[in-house]
């Protein structure tokens, strides 16, 4: 499916005309001509090199896999990169019920938030990218220059104005408090300015223009299943920004039973840090925690790495 | 697309209400509550106090060095490696490239909290046994990362960590999409892979790679997650980056005017760094891009990110 | 409020209706009032009040609490204890929305959330049981003449040691600091991978409490707004300078404590002292030791002058009632009755790590029981010879503490890395604390 939806992408580049062969990726045939020189020793040599990385960039989730699978005295007893006495359902067992039992909530809350924003934002980040790409009205240059301008502009300035406001408007410690703020992304509106504006022919929304079709109609039917792959792009890209998210929850609740995993088990690191009414440090809750809350990202991520990178891939071209 | 057409309009709608309530407001709001004080329960206007007294408050110049320090290390190592991962892998050279571009773009998916719990156990010599084994090079003593005054280099490696492979796949994008026509003229010189990549690829991402440079440099002025979390496993200064040192200002203290303050020369220092930033390095990239086109007869120039704003929190 | 009413009726009736709500409320709170042994009567209606706290028997009191007053019910929230709570609590009253009903706060915090308006005057609920209490701890709830907290406890500094440690080199338990240094010196000398303490730069709280103990008066309220700030005092320089000396010498090793490595040196015996508090063996210490290793004992601080002995506190413990509460008599009832309940104290007492501020019940049996971590040591029977002393402090807390703690900890961590000196450190903390106090409109004499 994803395979496809490249594809697709690629053939919505090539229908809006952008130049250049895209090279395959994928497919390395190594041709003799450019290797004249030990092309063996150099291949080994480069391979070796992205294992070396490679290591470094899997390891800590090994590491992570493992803890998950340990008691907290092999936690620190056993070598980090071995097997000892396995009890990870034991662990999940106890993190279920640990701190309130508030583990799977979050668990909840995560996937809502990420989610609502996902969801919203691309919704309103579309409409407006295909309304600056695709029409000419008033304040578009003022709309379209705020959103480039905004994207230099760190986000931390707005903390504590942002919390007020919230606060003024009584959203503050609420699931809505979270989700709206991260709706209107300027990345997301510029990243789909710059896709639609390729990758959508004028032709088309001429055509459905000649037979009769409204500008809500030609959108939805017409643009939307063209312009989809960047769309999705963006839509995966927010879900996983805002799982990964945590200043602004941080900010906006107070109430752990709303909280999302990032400000849970920031929670718990704490504990290991801070006198504790829960008896020992929550080292074994932490891990296990940990790994739960990546595992549906790293089981993910293989499926749509391909939809990022080419999305970055098309996104990148002006 | 009539000219009274009200959909335009309606289709920026939602997008603009809340951008202008959420980035427009609050960056208004930030500047007027940096205008006051609360004096004696109450907000008063007290102009520039504020700034005369962040000005002359060592903490926050101290928080400003740090992020500065931790911008150029990090940025220079994950740009790096990032460039360098991509160039192999577009080299051909590399074998199960797919494979790498998978696990080396992972931690991407990983957040930024869980990156820094892993990496913070990793970095205690109780959980990492690389560290047992350095003992006896620190004359017999544990090796503990963390108790060190190395923070800047801790923090960069997670986020370098998280992010490297990030910059790879957007290289590898970049390079992927450029026109064949350009390699074939260099090999027609003789260019072999290493020649190739630093005369021909290297300056074709140049575009890129300054863009990213440019949003590494704004990513790190706003450090704050990883900080704030690993105060809980070392000595983190709660004035340790200008950020934290807001968000402690606001919320430990209660100074919520300075706190806007501090947050309001954060955003201009950062825009007034990434301003010169930019149009130094744009000057230099079209010069460069103009003699690459002479000397190479590249047809394309390079392209230009657009989707390289790292979209990684708020 | 009545049925069949015309439509003028219902206008006007509505206006009663919420009188009649006021008036209510202010019976239940009145009722609340006059009666501690039970203001949340039959008749009353449920009240739920939410509670954020770190003590290790939270729970348990919530269930007692419910038990004996079976109208109220009690949503415990779990809380990590110190600064993290405190920017938690200060990012939630600030909110004005999201904060529980009742906060356990500490002594030192109390003047901060007071004087932003976000806890409420406990005075009328709180002063009819001071009589029961040493005058000292009503001055520890009390900022400019209104009680803020419900108090529970004194939390003596304590210095907990390893006999065993100490024995193997001949080193009695130090009683002045003179006699610490000294003790330091010959066990590091005799066993280089041991050290007397340790010295955690990022703990303000610990220093504070060493201050006060060696005599700093950091903060004194003038009143009208007027406050003496000193932290470059002769007495302070003196503490400042003692640890400076002994990091230099090598014989205390610095560590930045409450973090797995730290605890990991605790549980191995890495440190031979721990210069703590009354809790520091179930808060502190005990978490990271196995049962095993439960080898530590404790004594009181060591003294500067021994002729002149002084003692000072980390913490203390109070409960509080935040401006968001919909029902404070009823939250107030609680707070008062974690201190001075039979029920709450036993709990307070077998879960250890307290010394119970009201007088009643400080030599009841659960408090003066061994405690398993110091191998059955009554450590409350050792602070009870404290606390006469402890009584006589002077020392007052102020609405920087927080700001003060951030700022110790900044600059004993420049000192520690030979940035700048011990004295430059008290100096520039002094001038910050100052510049904050002025910021926020206070006169600084």
């Amino acid at each position: 499916m994803t395979t496809t939806e490249g594809a697709s992408l690629a053939d919505g580049k090539a229908a809006a005309g952008i130049p250049g062969a895209r090279r395959q990726g994928d497919a390395v045939a190594v041709s003799p001509a450019r290797g004249r020189r030990r092309p063996r020793i150099a291949s080994v040599v480069a391979t070796l090199i992205m294992a070396i990385l490679a290591a470094y960039f899997l390891l800590p989730l090994v590491w992570l896999l493992l803890a998950a699978t340990k008691s907290t005295s092999d936690l620190f007893g056993s070598g980090a990169f071995t097997l000892a006495h396995f009890q990870l359902f034991q662990n999940i067992a106890e993190l279920s019920t640990y701190n309130s039992g508030y583990f799977w909530s979050w668990y909840g809350n995560s996937v809502i938030y990420s989610g609502a924003t996902a969801l919203g934002s691309t919704l309103i980040c579309a409409l407006a990218g295909y309304a600056l790409a695709k029409y000419r009205f008033r304040g578009q240059r003022i709309i379209s220059t705020s959103i480039i301008c905004s994207l230099v502009v760190p986000a931390a300035a707005l903390a504590v104005p942002t919390f007020l406001l919230l606060t003024k408007v009584g959203l503050v410690n609420s699931y809505v408090g979270v989700i709206l703020p991260g709706l209107p992304n300027a990345f997301g509106a510029y990243f789909l300015y710059t896709y639609i504006r390729e990758a959508m022919p004028e032709e088309l929304i001429d055509a459905g223009r000649v037979d009769g079709a409204g500008d809500w109609r030609i959108f939805f039917r017409i643009a939307l299943p063209i312009i989809q792959p960047g769309v999705v792009t963006y839509l995966l890209i927010s879900f996983i920004a805002s799982w990964n998210n945590f200043f602004l929850p941080l900010l906006v609740l107070n109430d752990p039973s709303k909280f999302p995993l990032t400000l849970g088990l920031n929670n718990w690191l704490s504990l290991t840090s801070a006198a504790s009414a829960l008896g020992q440090p929550p080292y074994s809750q932490l891990v296990t925690g940990s790994l739960l809350s990546v595992l549906p990202m790293l089981v993910l991520f293989p499926l749509f790495r391909k939809q990022i990178a080419a999305g970055m891939a098309t996104g990148s071209v002006k | 697309m009539g000219p009274r057409s009200k959909a335009p309009y309606l289709m920026v709608a939602p997008f603009v209400l809340l951008f202008v309530a959420f980035f427009v407001y609050p960056l208004v709001n930030a500047f007027v509550l940096s205008l006051q004080g609360r004096l004696a329960g109450q907000d008063q206007f007290v102009g520039l106090n504020n700034y005369v007294t962040a000005l002359g408050d060592q903490a926050f110049w101290g928080s400003l060095g740090t992020v500065f320090a931790f911008a150029i290390v990090q940025a220079v190592t994950a740009l790096l490696l990032g460039l360098v991962m991509a160039l192999l892998l577009d080299s051909s050279l590399v074998r199960g490239s797919a494979f790498f571009r998978l696990t080396n773009f992972m931690p991407f998916a990983v957040p930024g909290v869980i990156a820094t719990i892993m990496w913070g156990f990793l970095y205690s010599p109780q959980l990492n046994p690389l560290l047992q084994v350095l003992a006896p090079l620190n004359g017999g003593k544990q090796v503990n990362l963390l108790a060190g005054g190395n923070l800047v280099l801790l923090i960069a490696n997670i986020v370098t960590w998280s992010a490297a492979g990030y910059f790879m796949t957007l290289y590898f994008s970049a390079l992927t999409a450029l026109p064949r026509e350009m390699y074939e003229a260099a090999k027609l010189d003789g260019c072999n892979e290493f020649q190739l990549a630093i005369r021909v690829k290297v300056p074709a991402l140049r575009p890129m790679i300054l863009f990213t440079a440019i949003l590494s440099v704004i990513g790190a002025m706003q450090l704050f997650n990883e900080p704030f979390l690993l105060h809980n496993l070392a000595n983190v200064s709660a004035s340790y980056t200008p950020n934290l040192y807001a968000y402690n200002q606001a919320f430990t203290y209660g100074n919520l005017n300075y706190a806007a303050t501090l947050s309001f020369i954060l955003a201009l220092v950062t825009l007034v760094v990434s301003v010169v930033f930019f149009f130094v390095t744009s000057g230099e990239s079209r010069r460069e891009r103009r003699e690459l086109r002479a000397s190479r007869r590249a047809s394309r120039p390079a392209p230009t990110p657009a989707a390289s704003v790292a979209p990684r929190g708020v | 409020m009545t049925n069949g009413s015309g439509f003028r009726h219902r206008a006007i009736g509505r206006r009663q209706f919420l009188g009649g709500v006021g008036a209510l409320g202010l019976t239940a709170a009145l009722a609340a009032c006059s009666s501690p042994a039970g203001g949340a009567k039959a008749g009353d209606g449920p009240v739920t009040l939410t509670w954020w706290s770190w003590l290790s028997n939270a729970p348990a009191l919530a269930k007692a609490y419910e038990k004996q007053y079976p109208n109220v019910k009690i949503q415990f929230t779990q809380v990590p204890g110190g600064t993290p709570a405190y920017t938690k609590y200060g990012a939630a009253l600030r909110a004005g929305s999201g904060a529980a009903d009742v906060l356990q706060i500490e002594y030192q915090e109390l003047p901060q959330f007071a004087s932003e308006g976000h806890i409420v005057d406990m005075t009328s609920y709180v002063k009819k049981y001071m009589a029961g209490f040493p005058d000292f701890t009503k001055r520890m709830v009390t900022y400019q003449g209104k009680i803020w907290g419900a108090p529970i406890d004194l939390d003596p500094m304590m210095l907990l040691y390893r006999p065993d440690t100490l024995q193997k080199h001949s080193i009695p338990v130090p009683t002045t600091w003179t006699d610490f240094a000294s003790a330091a010196k010959t066990l590091h000398e005799a066993d280089p991978s041991k050290y007397m303490t340790f010295f955690a730069p990022n703990n303000g709280g610990r220093m504070m409490g060493m201050l006060w103990q060696g005599g700093a008066t950091p903060f004194e309220d003038q009143g009208n707004g007027t406050w003496k700030i000193d932290f470059t005092s002769t007495a302070a320089k003196q503490v400042m300078n003692f640890w400076g000396d002994l990091i230099k010498a090598g014989y205390v090793k610095v560590d930045t404590d409450f973090t797995p490595a730290w605890g990991n040196s605790i549980a191995n015996g890495v440190y031979a002292t721990d210069v703590g508090a009354i809790w520091s063996p179930t808060y502190e210490i005990g978490p990271y030791l196995k049962k095993a290793g439960y080898k530590w004992k404790a004594a009181v601080m060591p003294q500067w002058d021994a002729s002149n002995p002084l003692q000072s506190m980390w913490g203390g413990l109070s409960f509080a009632v935040t401006d968001q509460c919909k029902n404070p008599a009823a939250a107030a009832q609680f707070a008062t009755w974690l201190g001075t309940n039979k029920t709450a104290l036993e709990s307070h007492g077998t879960a250890g790590g307290l010394y119970c501020a009201s007088k009643d019940f400080a030599n009841t049996a659960a408090f003066t029981s061994g405690m398993p971590v110091l191998g059955g040591q009554k450590e409350n029977q050792l602070v009870s010879t404290i606390i006469p002393t402890l009584e006589k402090s002077m020392f007052q807390w102020s609405p920087w503490t927080q700001y003060a703690y951030g700022q110790l900890q900044a600059q004993m961590q420049d000192a520690v890395t030979g940035k700048i000196t011990y004295n430059q450190a008290l100096a520039n903390v002094q001038a910050s604390v100052v510049q904050t106090a002025k910021q926020q409109g206070y006169k600084v004499a």
